[in-house]
């Protein structure tokens, strides 16, 4: 009962003492550096580079800002396998995460964030010669800095440009391609041979995760 | 701060990594090989062998080592025995099919190929004249390995022959004691004891009696008993019977005697069981077929005329022969024990046949016939009655085909044929005494076909991916909707591949 009533008091504080809340949009690139050799299948590089569009809304608590993030990331990765076909990693989910930045400079505010998630990956053999997807959550932490630059400068309160670089590490389960099968763009005659799967392994897509982004703030 | 940040854009920057070798070369898996119950295919620049069980989910991986050149099923079992490693450490993976464990044994020699006995237990490596390898400066092709399947022991052996390379591997009867082993060069032979490969080979060089060139081995063949080696060489008419005389702790003694006086030898081939020792020949010249006594003392013991062209024979059906002529449409069939005969002329021109000796029948396949036959392609069967006294009586029954039979494979329990013509989707199965046809079209060509005889399944293989493509179906069904088509196979396994740099 006691902690009740101090989260609440605190709450009302900051509320009372909160300038009006931050909403800011985003749009960036976030990339995942995979050194697993089984990455090699789809890419040339161990760089996983995806697009990133953002929303945060931020609170204000008495010391810092806390951002609740939400966000959506895609990419692809594709490269030519035993020099005969292609084979596609599509990788592309949704994020949510708390960031809690603190203003030490007035366009430097250092952040740490946790983030959860949940990604679909979508490995393509050959064009749809083999094909599957598989679903997996992930966790991610990410410490960075974010260099607010204000469009005009009459307040705390303006609309301001965000550059955000940050640099963490994203955990995932092992993606297992256990049952890849043919996909064909047209549906195949109903007394088509049934195929079988085939089964390719497991894909590690965890590592060290980067991002680099530009948001606006209002 | 500034610093700091640039310190870690070179970290990132430096952290790009390149692409590794594992997916980078091009992969040609050697050719599928089946066991009873299995498909194997070893993909060498991987290091897998794709292991297809047709009542699994999906096709399972073994590694193996690098090098793969050569993958060959061990007869009675359910390995797989694959040459592998570097022509300085060759080594012999022996892939077990049903548990997909693998056995590395380290080989005495880069060996280019293996020979099995009929009964899986002994095989034998050896050199292949033509395939040089160019990181050795030099190959002693009169060493071969002996594998013992049951114990796993490798062993070399020196031959000591004054020929080149070795030609062939002639297996003798399977022995408590002993099994004798006969490898053939172009000047000679050399027999040993797989049991007891310790023991120094036995050389038995051929050269034509009161002639100064030498002859080549064509063919070789051993007795029932084990106590003779037949040989058929160039430039002779003669049969060579090497009698092979038991000499304790040590390889038989050999002594050469040629027997036969008939002109243009050109197949050699064992007695129906049960006969007394002596060697079928077959004349192209005196065109006749000879029993000729292996001791030379009989003149002949039993003796057919046969019409022109006929040249090869085959074990039949009980103690009858087949003589037939590949390319000619004759065929006769002889009952050696008591001489009888029957021929037939086919409607085309003949291929090697497939036999079903239990029920007395032989195929073969016709790219074109007669025309009066219709002039396609056709498959004849011949069977022989011999309920006559004085003769046999052959029949030949004919089955039109829309194309030439190109992919084949045979169920010789159950006395089934199954084919498929050339650039045909269509899969046949012929049963071959009772000639009931069923067929089933799959979704591609088919190229070859394996019958699995535990699983009852037939595999049939298409030639549509570098990796792999088959459909497996039960030919006593045929049922489409209950086959299955594995396509790409030859990737299973892909991501769980072993990183090069980390794997000796």
């Amino acid at each position: 009962m006691n902690r009740f009533l101090l989260c609440v008091t605190l709450f009302s504080s900051s509320l009372a003492h909160a300038e009006l809340p931050n909403v800011s949009l985003s749009v960036g690139a976030q990339t995942q550096v995979v050194t697993g050799r089984d990455f090699d299948l789809v890419g040339n590089d161990d760089h996983f580079m995806r697009l990133r569009l953002g929303a945060a809304y931020a609170l204000h608590p008495p010391v810092g800002r806390l951002d609740l993030e939400a966000a959506y990331v895609d990419g692809l990765k594709s490269s030519t396998l035993h020099q005969a076909m292609k084979a596609q990693l599509g990788l592309r989910g949704f994020e949510v995460g708390a960031l809690y930045r603190y203003p030490l400079h007035r366009h430097l505010e250092p952040y740490a964030r946790l983030g959860t998630g949940y990604d679909w990956g979508v490995l393509v053999v050959g064009e749809g010669r083999l094909e599957e997807t598989v679903a997996n959550p992930f966790g991610s932490a990410l410490f960075g800095a974010q260099l607010p630059m204000q469009l005009a400068d009459r307040g705390t309160k303006d609309p301001s440009v965000v550059f955000d670089l940050g640099v963490g590490y994203t955990l995932r389960p092992e993606y297992a391609f256990h049952r890849l099968t043919p996909k064909t763009a047209s549906p195949l005659p109903p007394d088509s041979v049934p195929n079988q799967a085939v089964d390719f392994g497991s894909l590690g897509l965890s590592g060290i995760t980067y991002r680099l982004q530009l948001a606006l703030r209002i | 701060m500034m610093r700091s940040l640039f310190l870690l854009g070179l970290f990132l920057a430096f952290s790009c990594g390149t692409r590794g070798a594992l997916y980078t070369a091009p992969i040609q898996p050697l050719g599928l090989v089946a066991t009873s119950s299995a498909l194997v295919l070893v993909v060498p620049e991987n290091r897998r062998a794709v292991i297809i069980h047709p009542d699994e989910p999906a096709p399972r991986t073994a590694s193996l080592s690098e090098g793969a050149r050569i993958a060959v099923s061990v007869p009675g079992s359910e390995l797989v025995a694959v040459l592998a490693g570097s022509s300085k450490s060759p080594v012999v993976d022996l892939v077990d099919a049903s548990s997909g464990s693998v056995i590395t044994l380290p080989s005495p020699g880069a060996f280019d190929t293996i020979h099995f006995s009929p009964n899986g237990r002994i095989g034998v490596l050896t050199y292949l004249a033509g395939k040089t390898k160019p990181e050795l400066a030099a190959r002693n092709l009169n060493e071969v390995g002996v594998l013992d399947a049951e114990t796993f022991a490798l062993t070399r052996l020196q031959l000591d022959t004054e020929s080149l390379s070795p030609r062939a591997v002639v297996f003798g009867p399977s022995e408590d004691s002993r099994q004798l082993i006969a490898v053939t060069f172009e000047r000679g032979v050399a027999i040993f004891d797989a049991f007891r490969p310790g023991l120094p080979a036995r050389r038995v060089p051929i050269r034509a009696p009161g002639g100064a060139e030498d002859s080549s081995v064509l063919e070789a063949l051993f007795s029932e008993n084990g106590r003779w080696l037949f040989i058929r060489a160039s430039r002779l008419d003669e049969v060579i019977a090497v009698e092979l005389t038991s000499v304790e702790g040590a390889i038989p003694a050999a002594s050469v005697n040629f027997i036969g006086s008939g002109r243009g030898l050109t197949d050699i081939e064992l007695p129906p069981p049960g006969s007394p020792e002596g060697i079928i020949a077959v004349y192209t010249g005196s065109q006749e077929a000879v029993f000729l006594d292996a001791t030379g003392i009989a003149e002949n013991l039993a003796q057919v005329s046969l019409p022109p062209k006929v040249s090869s024979a085959r074990p039949f059906s009980g103690s009858q022969l087949l003589l037939f002529a590949p390319g000619a449409p004759e065929v006769v069939a002889w009952n050696v024990a008591d001489g009888r005969t029957g021929s037939a002329k086919l409607e085309g021109a003949l291929s090697q046949p497939a036999l079903f000796s239990g029920m007395g029948r032989a195929l073969f396949s016709h790219s074109t016939t007669t025309p009066s036959a219709g002039g396609g392609p056709a498959l004849s069967v011949f069977s022989v009655d011999d309920s006559a006294p004085n003769r046999l009586r052959a029949y030949v029954q004919s089955i039109q085909l829309r194309a030439p039979a190109a992919a084949q494979a045979s169920d010789e329990a159950s006395g089934t044929l199954f084919f498929a013509g050339r650039d045909e989707q269509t899969v046949v199965t012929l049963k071959v005494r009772s000639l009931e046809l069923s067929e089933a079209t799959l979704d591609a060509d088919v190229a070859e076909l394996f019958f699995l005889p535990a699983r009852g399944i037939l595999a049939a293989v298409h030639s549509t991916s570098a990796f792999g493509d088959l459909t497996l179906i039960d030919p006593d069904r045929f049922d489409r909707a209950e086959a299955k088509r594995l396509r790409d196979f030859g990737l299973s396994g892909e991501l769980d591949r072993p990183n090069p740099e980390l794997v000796p």
